[in-house]
């Protein structure tokens, strides 16, 4: 048994040393180096699919892992049976990312000459075993499926040119559709800055983008790919979506799929809007809200303002309302101002200081006769404009009848907060 | 073979057939250092090389083959050397080469070296005492990390190190930085990165990620919880006005776990802070991220965009610069950041900045504004920059258009005045129109040399901005008003040079002397208007707000009080001299309000120094007395850049006898600086300490002792340590009531036997209490929520109130800290006297300030005994026994004594002297009240208030807890002029005190009989000049003048009735008749 161990052990350093001789030299990963997956597995020089066979703990937050490499993801790279990999945890309390038996797909690279791996792992033979997870800890997948390997395999394969051109597009386009949750929600910031998304979004790419938005089990992809499409705007992406709503009967498709329509083309028409006005759907409701555009949706909006009973939907509404009314909107939007939400009443402050400076003396006699809560939200959008406003608050600072007025007039204008003798 | 090898072959195969078929004397050129092929890690190359026998010219020298830019020189005769840096031309390899002409036949010969330069930065824990950086700020101790590369020392301090101080409250920051070769400069106190405004992370481990021995940055990470700053709490204020504080940022324990990495390249003169906030919980939690910051040193504050001289009390994250004045010229900081996902903007909060890098603050505070989402395992980083520097606030544009690769072009010039280099001069450069610069893109202070250089930051491109210069005490350049502006379009890549040659200007030299002919430490003060004044704009925030005034040139956050063109406090010598512009004015010599002034009339005239002799003489008999001023901030504190020497050349200038040093948070001994500055006998100093809460008051203690392992100096933790990552309520963790901190205070490591604890400015402490001083006892109102919105734990019910022996009723030096004594304070103290709590009431400045003249405020004179009653003998411990006892006077202007007196035959007596009692009985309740008024002739005064068990009065129904007062009898002598006798309820005298002109002082002795008293009565008596009928007391205490009235000087010096101003002002403590002795 000995004996099978120390072949092993050989087996594991010549492999390791054979790999860490095709790598580029060794250098400190920059603090602020970008930390996504992608970016760590597109720039690793070594992609392996392997299984975790030991994890041991280093001093200050940090662990090494024994994998027994599977497969490598890049075909111009040596593949050794064992490899070492040692990375860092941003907290002690963490789990290490790697856990024993586990399948896993790691990209790597050469340790860090950074000191603390002396302290780490003293043995100087050791520690040249020894590599990182790249991109700082983050080029690593838990138990890769089937399709998202074959799509980072050939992400890979493609080259630098491409992976900016229309396959690049298509696979990461792929991946959120298809990839585990952090990989599928990267890929999509990925995508989001994409400069050249618009013509490089192939019909392929377009439908799995589609698919992706439909997915409910990435945290914050949809957000991403939302503001990706009203970024962007890729022409590819009307097709699908407009089929997608279609087969999923209209009115009743997914929501998201009408705020991808509307972010897409600015705007949701009557037709499209007023059925999702009438629906059971808080998501719905608010995306035909924050997209209204045609004369009966737009009629609408001040009803929803002041009698949906969504928060999202009102302060959508009251958004939309100023966005295409501007001041003509304005006792409107103060509808809201005095709103049981927190998240209504920011939107409308957020709304109409967008229209700075014209709202400044409306918003300051606001603060001056309105109720209470109406003042405040007043005080908060004042606090968001230029510079009338702020001679307006500076003002009301030292003028309002309200000692509290007084006092967030005087915060909302950089007055030193807390006692300085 | 090498191809440097080669070279350095081929070089040697040339010279050996030029030296070797020679005669002797033998004629060579060895080069000694460095050696071949040698790598040098250092960070500096010693060049030497020796030269043989006889040349006719040379040595020539090059580097890399351009000429040697370092000097060289030669010791001893044939030997030469120079010492080359990285800014010297050297590369990773180089070539030196030294040339000479043989003078026996005119032969070149040529000797050469090649060798590597592959200098370190380096991270090593500090053992040496001889690494740590030391100045006025200088924090750092054995055990803390220290970041070093070629150009700059940086110090990180060790982790686990609470200490209550400002932003330094954990260990685990960055709290040192200098210039390699610049010791003795540091102005830093501390950054700390800051988690959703009211937290911090504090570290509770520290170690070296790289020592830097591979070539790379040196980097030291720190890494801790998060915990509470607990010094700063704004959701109180925000609460208190009804708006609902964000919950997020509200003592908001987080799942955090915060690591900074401070990296140091080897050529960096500023280190990197990436912070990365990792989510240990199973649950989102919002985020909004930057840094609690503060340079806290002597130094003037530049801060972009919307960018002027001066603190803007808000503004969006461009770049700070800190750049030293003073004694502290050369050195300045900067601060920047990389971009982050939101508007990022800065506040001052307590007088120290809070940076959030994702939100703007003011919409975040008013909760406007949310946090990132920061999910379970993940995190965030976020990115700074410090810079250190040689005492320009260009350095931190530098450092801002380098790290965010904003488009530049350079800038150089020179200042000279009359033809004659002016280090210190002032260039600023930015947008301007018509004639006024009012946004500024850069800002120079010249070197040694009179000269500047450095960038000027275009993010929109080219672009056509002036330049101005100006330099203290100088005119500006023509002789104009204002500093006319040079016109010039800056490209991308481009540079220009501007030079400025200022007109010529005078100087002016006095010595002061006393009665006895002595010198005599004191402050001239030039009465005047400055022909080139500084040029002042409004920042980003707007007129009616602290801080919101800019300026082109200079700082204006410590500015001259209007009337005054420049002042200055002579030293020991009582000599003093100094740049003024040529022009008329009148010199004021003072020392306080115990002495008399001079003052003449001087024209100063270009290229001359203009000479004059003052004296001056005590005219005030303060015997038995000693004045402190128990209220005194300097550098130590976060919100003061006054050095501890401007510091004790101020007091002693001002005749104060007791500097009693009470910094936020923190220890400060003046002793020393005393010593040193040979003023032992003009001034002492006690050690206190200004025990800082947020919102529930400042308690003021005094004296204690210094602790010097701690940089704070031994602080008072009022808010009581808790374990890392457990200091918020909903931990457990709360802050002391005021009777605890009273506790921590008078019993504390560095408490003495005689400390002694006053409220400070009583209004922030008995209004955010809602304490009721008209209840019997005393009894705060404030309900559950308010409690816990102050992080204070005792339930409703239990009396938050605790008698403290002595209220600050009167902190300043201005007519409004005057107003706030007797219109909103006074009241709440004859509340407590009312229901038999006797209290000392305290007059003092509460200074933060130096130019602006806080120092001569209000002062308090206390009782001493017979050998400690002057400024060199002062007893700490007995000066705060007579606070505690109620033997104290205090004033501005005049020194009101009393003493009320049985008429029953006894002789008994109250007084407020040393030896005295405050109490006095009589058989038959008659007592009579000996008011003693004494005043320079510069101190005019005409009413006499005298209360007794008064009645007070709420003055604003807003504030229910202020309270106002009813005299019991007003006397007033009619017109303040002692030369008119009988118009009045009194008459003044005028009393010669010495042989000096002008050494008089105005007396008044006044008896009021008080008959029939059958209950207990306490009697305070206060003496003021009123306003319109007296002059006020300009420019010895200069606050608050009129400017509509005085346009000229002669206005200046018109006695300035009815023009503002601050009036004298006097109040003694309280005698007792007791009814029932």
């Amino acid at each position: 048994m000995l004996r099978v161990i120390a072949l092993r052990r050989l087996r594991v350093a010549a492999g390791v040393a054979a790999l860490v001789a095709a790598l580029p030299g060794g250098r400190a990963a920059a603090a602020n180096e970008p930390a996504g997956v992608v970016a760590a597995i597109e720039a690793a020089p070594a992609v392996v699919v392997a299984e975790v066979r030991s994890v041991a703990a280093l001093p200050h937050t940090a662990f090494r892992a024994t994998l027994a490499v599977e497969r490598s993801l890049r075909p111009d790279s040596p593949a050794p049976e064992m490899i070492e990999v040692a990375w860092e945890e941003p907290a002690p309390s963490l789990p290490p990312r790697l856990a024993e038996g586990r399948r896993v797909l790691v990209a790597a690279e050469p340790l860090p000459s950074a000191s603390i791996w002396r302290t780490r792992v003293p043995d100087d033979a050791a520690r040249a075993r020894l590599l990182a997870i790249a991109g700082r800890g983050a080029g690593y997948l838990e138990r890769p499926g089937g399709a998202e390997l074959d799509i980072l395999e050939h992400y890979l394969l493609v080259g630098e040119a491409a992976r900016a051109g229309d396959a690049g597009a298509l696979h990461l386009a792929r991946l959120c559709a298809v990839g585990q949750p952090r990989l599928a929600l990267d890929a999509a910031e990925r995508l989001r800055a994409f400069d050249a998304l618009p013509e490089h979004l192939t019909p392929g790419a377009a439908r799995a983008l589609v698919e992706a938005l439909q997915r409910g089990d990435v945290r914050g992809q949809r957000e991403v790919l939302l503001d990706l499409i009203a970024l962007r705007r890729p022409p590819a992406l009307r097709a699908p979506l407009e089929a997608s709503i279609r087969s999923g009967g209209g009115a009743a498709a997914p929501p998201v799929l009408h705020a991808a329509l509307g972010a897409l083309e600015g705007q949701l028409d009557d037709d499209h809007a007023l059925p999702l006005l009438e629906s059971g759907s808080a998501e719905s409701r608010a995306a035909a809200a924050r997209h209204a555009a045609g004369p009966r949706t737009r009629g609408r909006l001040r009803d929803l303002v002041i009698g949906d009973p969504s928060p999202s939907v009102r302060a959508a509404a009251v958004t939309r309302l100023v966005e295409l009314d501007g001041m003509q909107a304005f006792s409107d939007a103060t509808l809201a101002f005095d709103d049981d939400s927190a998240e209504v009443r920011a939107a409308a402050a957020r709304a109409v200081a967008r229209l700075d400076p014209a709202p400044v003396d409306s918003l300051r006699r606001l603060v001056e006769v309105g109720r209470v809560e109406e003042a405040k939200t007043a005080l908060v959008a004042l606090s968001m404009m230029g510079e009338e406003a702020h001679l307006a608050l500076a003002e009301l600072a030292v003028e309002h009848p309200d000692p509290a007025i007084r006092t967030l007039a005087g915060i909302a204008v950089g007055q030193p907060i807390g006692d300085t003798h | 073979m090498h191809a440097r090898a080669r070279l350095v072959v081929s070089i040697a195969l040339l010279a050996v057939p030029m030296l070797a078929l020679r005669c002797d004397p033998p004629t060579t050129i060895s080069i000694l250092s460095p050696n071949p092929l040698e790598q040098v890690s250092a960070c500096q190359v010693e060049v030497s090389f020796a030269l043989t026998g006889a040349f006719s010219t040379g040595p020539s020298v090059t580097l890399n083959f351009l000429p040697l830019s370092a000097p060289l020189t030669q010791s001893p005769p044939g030997i030469w050397t120079a010492t080359l840096d990285a800014d010297d031309g050297l590369g990773a390899n180089n070539i030196l080469l030294v040339q000479a002409t043989r003078a026996s036949d005119g032969q070149v010969l040529t000797q050469g070296v090649s060798f590597d330069f592959d200098p370190k930065a380096s991270a090593r824990v500090i053992t040496d005492p001889a690494d740590l950086i030391t100045g006025p700020l200088g924090h750092s101790r054995v055990g803390d990390y220290l970041l070093e590369s070629c150009k700059a020392r940086f110090v990180v301090q060790d982790a686990n190190q609470r200490d209550l101080y400002s932003v330094g409250q954990y260990g685990g920051n960055l709290i040192d930085a200098e210039l390699v070769g610049s010791p003795g400069l540091d102005n830093f106190l501390e950054i700390a990165p800051m988690v959703n405004v009211e937290t911090v992370v504090n570290p509770t481990e520290a170690v070296i990620v790289n020592d830097g021995s591979d070539g790379n940055p040196a980097v030291v990470r720190t890494c801790g919880p998060d915990d509470l700053l607990d010094f700063v709490n704004p959701s109180s204020q925000v609460t208190d006005a009804g708006l609902p504080f964000p919950a997020v940022l509200n003592d908001n324990d987080q799942t955090v776990w915060g690591c900074t990495d401070f990296t140091l390249g080897t050529h960096d003169t500023h280190v990197e802070m990436a912070t990365t906030l990792t989510n240990t919980g199973a649950a989102d939690i919002q985020v909004m991220y930057g840094d609690w910051l503060n340079p806290a040193g002597d130094l003037d504050v530049m801060l972009t965009p919307n960018a002027g001289l001066g603190a803007a009390v808000w503004n969006f994250v461009g770049t700070m610069g800190f750049h030293g004045e003073g004694e502290s010229a050369g050195v300045d900081y900067a601060y920047t950041a990389t971009p982050t996902t939101g508007t990022g903007s800065y506040v001052v909060i307590s007088g120290v900045t809070v940076v959030l890098h994702n939100k703007h603050v003011l919409q975040a505070l008013l909760g406007a504004a949310q946090g990132d989402t920061l999910t379970p395992g993940n995190s965030l980083t976020m990115t700074r920059y410090v810079g250190v520097g040689d005492g320009t606030a260009s350095s931190a544009v530098d450092l801002e258009t380098a790290v965010k690769g904003i488009a530049t072009a350079s800038i150089d010039g020179c200042v000279t005045v009359d033809g004659v280099a002016a280090p210190g001069s002032k260039v600023t450069v930015g947008a301007f129109t018509g004639a006024n610069i009012t946004n500024l893109a850069t800002h120079f202070t010249t070197g040694a040399d009179g000269c500047y250089a450095g960038k000027v930051p275009l993010p929109g491109g080219a672009v056509t901005l002036g330049v101005v210069a100006g330099r203290h005490g100088t005119p500006y350049q023509g002789g104009a008003a204002s500093p006319p502006i040079t016109s010039l379009l800056f490209s991308p890549g481009g540079s220009q040079t501007v030079d400025f040659d200022l007109p010529p200007t005078g100087s002016l030299s006095v010595a002061v002397t006393d009665a006895g002919g002595g010198p005599l430490p004191s402050r001239i003060t030039v009465v005047g208007f400055d022909p080139s004044p500084e040029i002042t704009f409004a920042g980003p925030s707007l007129p009616g707000f602290g801080g919101s005034t800019l300026a082109l040139l200079n700082d204006p956050g410590d500015s001259l009080p209007f009337g005054i063109v420049d002042f200055v406090y002579t030293g020991a010598d009582g000599v003093a001299a100094f740049d003024l512009e040529p022009g008329s004015y009148q010199v004021f010599v003072s020392r306080g309000p115990e002495y008399s002034t001079s003052n003449q009339p001087v024209t100063i005239t270009a290229n001359q120094q203009t000479a004059v002799s003052a004296q001056i003489a005590r005219v005030v008999d303060t015997a038995g007395f000693v004045s402190s001023d128990f209220h005194v901030h300097g550098i130590a504190s976060a919100d003061s850049r006054v050095t501890h020497d401007n510091r004790v050349r101020g007091y002693a200038g001002e005749g104060v006898d007791n500097i009693t040093m009470t910094d936020h948070h923190s220890h400060t001994d003046l002793s020393a600086r005393i010593a040193s500055l040979g003023l032992g006998s003009w001034v002492s100093s006690t050690i206190g300490e200004e025990i800082t809460t947020f919102d529930y008051g400042h308690f003021n203690g005094y004296p204690f002792t210094v602790d010097p392992n701690v940089p704070s100096g031994g602080s008072t933790d009022w808010a009581v340590a808790a374990p890392a990552g457990a200091d918020f309520p909903s931990a457990g963790a709360y802050n002391a009531t005021p009777a605890e901190i009273f506790a921590l205070a008078t019993a504390g490591a560095r408490s003495t036997p005689d400390t002694t604890v006053q409220i400070n400015h009583i209004s922030s402490h008995f209004s955010p209490l809602k304490i009721d001083t008209t209840l019997v006892p005393p009894v705060d109102g404030l309900d559950a929520a308010g409690r816990l919105e102050r992080r204070l734990d005792e339930p409703v019910g239990t009396n938050l109130y605790f008698h403290y022996p002595a209220l600050e009723l009167w902190n300043g030096a201005s007519r409004g800290s005057q107003g706030e004594f007797l219109v909103g304070r006074i009241g709440i103290w004859f509340n407590l006297l009312n229901q038999d709590l006797p209290t000392t009431f305290i007059a003092d400045t509460d200074s933060h300030r130096f130019t602006r003249l806080n120092s001569s405020g209000a002062r308090t004179w206390t009782a001493a005994g017979p050998t400690s009653d002057q400024a060199g003998t002062v007893d700490s411990g007995e000066v705060a026994r007579m606070v505690d006892a109620g033997k104290a006077t205090g004033g501005q202007g005049v020194f009101v004594t009393t003493v009320l007196r049985a008429t029953d035959g006894s002789g008994a007596s109250a007084d407020l002297t040393h030896s005295g009692s405050t109490h006095v009985s009589d058989s038959g309740g008659n007592v009579e009240l000996d008011i003693r008024i004494q005043g320079p002739l510069w101190a005019e005064f005409d009413v006499v208030e005298i209360y007794a068990n008064a009645a007070t009065n709420v003055i604003d129904p807003a504030n229910p807890y202020a309270y106002g007062a009813t005299p019991t009898m007003v006397l007033d002598e009619g017109d303040c002029d002692p030369a008119t006798t009988g118009d009045g309820d009194y008459d003044i005298a005028i009393v010669n005190a010495a042989a000096v002109a002008g050494a008089d002082r105005l007396e008044a002795n006044i008896t009021v009989p008080f008959s029939g008293l059958t209950a207990n009565t306490w009697f305070v008596v206060v003496v003021k000049g009123t306003d319109g009928q007296c002059s006020p007391m300009f420019p010895v205490f200069a606050s608050d003048l009129s400017s509509a009235s005085n346009a000229t000087l002669a206005d200046l010096l018109d006695g300035n009735v009815g023009e503002s101003g601050v009036m004298s002002l006097g109040a003694t403590n309280a005698l007792y008749y007791d009814a029932s002795p």
